[in-house]
């Protein structure tokens, strides 16, 4: 729990619970506007004590999100993202950037900086193959890593501007990094061109040695175990019929080998 | 000759075999969030356990990883140029 003292200089309006992927969390708002956007996931409201709250701090860290250093009940949304982050690490959770959605059973996410196309591919796939798919979320999501090393990925409410959303995850079966270029090209890459990439997308303060460590654990067991590509693309649909076609053949033949 | 020493708040972590140096808030002005190293890299950055020279980095290689001197002390050169240049190693004033 954040200090006792820290919250009483910080006017906290309201402390919900919220439940995201399997952790109960109070979440400390400091304007009473901001449950609305955890609706789906309130357990209880008008809680007392809580776990995290959005700083004075934080918020003078961030004058683009808080322009003259005001808060909006969508700017501290925001900002409590890489919080419950930093709150899920030590239970094997951490929020990363990126579209999923269920394929053939499991969970896919595509990865990359903002801007690269992750929406885009996620509208191809919607419209090429929207009776296979199911969307975990347009933006972001839960990495959960089991004692069996198995992760999975769980929705979360940080959607994203479009708000794409589901309330079902899956186990993961793979990552596709994007990048744009100027032919479509996919392939399998390994951890020597993987993990930095990958390590870069999980959202968290990163405030201390064992956070990061946490996050480094996660990440062990997706880059040891799962595929990861790597799909450079035009952004057309034709990248996403490439994905689609070398992922099947993937799968099909990692089937015949089992 | 310059001391140096590893930033605080600098965290080297090995995912798959491959190694990241990646700082905490703390560090986060000064040096990237996350970068990749060598494992050569990694092994120099294990032996910062507190201000170091060139030459004692060289000689503690020598001793802990079993390099010959000349290669030893050019490496170290080479790694506190790089480390220094993206911010994780913090050269010291002796004055």
């Amino acid at each position: 729990m954040r200090p006792f003292s820290l919250m009483m200089e910080t006017k906290i309006e309201k402390i919900i619970e919220v439940r995201v992927s399997g952790i109960d969390m109070r979440v400390g708002l400091r304007l009473a506007d901001t449950a609305k956007f955890f609706r789906d996931y309130v357990v209880r409201e008008d809680c007392e004590g809580c776990d995290f709250f959005v700083s004075d701090e934080e918020v003078k860290l961030y004058p683009l999100i808080c322009p003259d250093g005001v808060l909006t009940p969508g700017a501290e949304f925001y900002m409590l993202m890489a919080r419950a982050s930093s709150f899920m690490l030590k239970y094997g959770r951490a929020l990363f950037h990126g579209v999923s959605f269920l394929w053939r059973g499991r969970a896919w996410i595509i990865t990359a900086m903002s801007g690269v196309g992750k929406t885009t591919q996620l509208r191809h796939w919607q419209k090429l193959y929207g009776d296979e798919i199911a969307v975990i979320n347009g933006d972001k999501c839960v990495m959960r890593l089991e004692k069996d090393g198995r992760v999975f990925v769980d929705p979360c409410p940080w959607t994203g501007k479009e708000g794409d959303s589901g309330f079902t995850g899956g186990e993961l079966a793979g990552i596709i990094c994007l990048e744009q270029a100027a032919e479509d090209h996919i392939e399998r890459i390994f951890p020597r061109d993987s993990v930095a990439r990958i390590f870069q997308q999980f959202l968290f303060l990163a405030e201390s040695a064992p956070d990061i460590r946490s996050a480094a654990r996660i990440e062990e067991s997706i880059v040891g175990r799962l595929p990861v590509w790597l799909l450079k693309n035009l952004g057309g649909e034709a990248s996403a019929i490439l994905t689609h076609d070398t992922l099947t053949s993937y799968e099909e033949a990692d089937h015949e080998r089992i | 000759m310059n001391a140096f020493r590893a930033r605080e708040g600098v965290e080297l972590v090995e995912i798959c075999g491959e190694y990241l140096l990646v700082a905490t808030k703390d560090a986060r002005e000064a040096c990237p969030f996350a970068t990749q190293i060598n494992k050569a890299a990694a092994d120099y950055w294990k032996l910062l356990d507190g201000p170091c020279t060139i030459q004692t980095l060289a000689d503690k290689a020598v001793e802990k990883l079993g390099t010959d001197a000349k290669s030893s002390f050019l490496s170290a050169l080479m790694f506190v140029s790089k480390m220094s240049k993206t911010g994780y190693i913090v050269m010291e004033d002796r004055g």
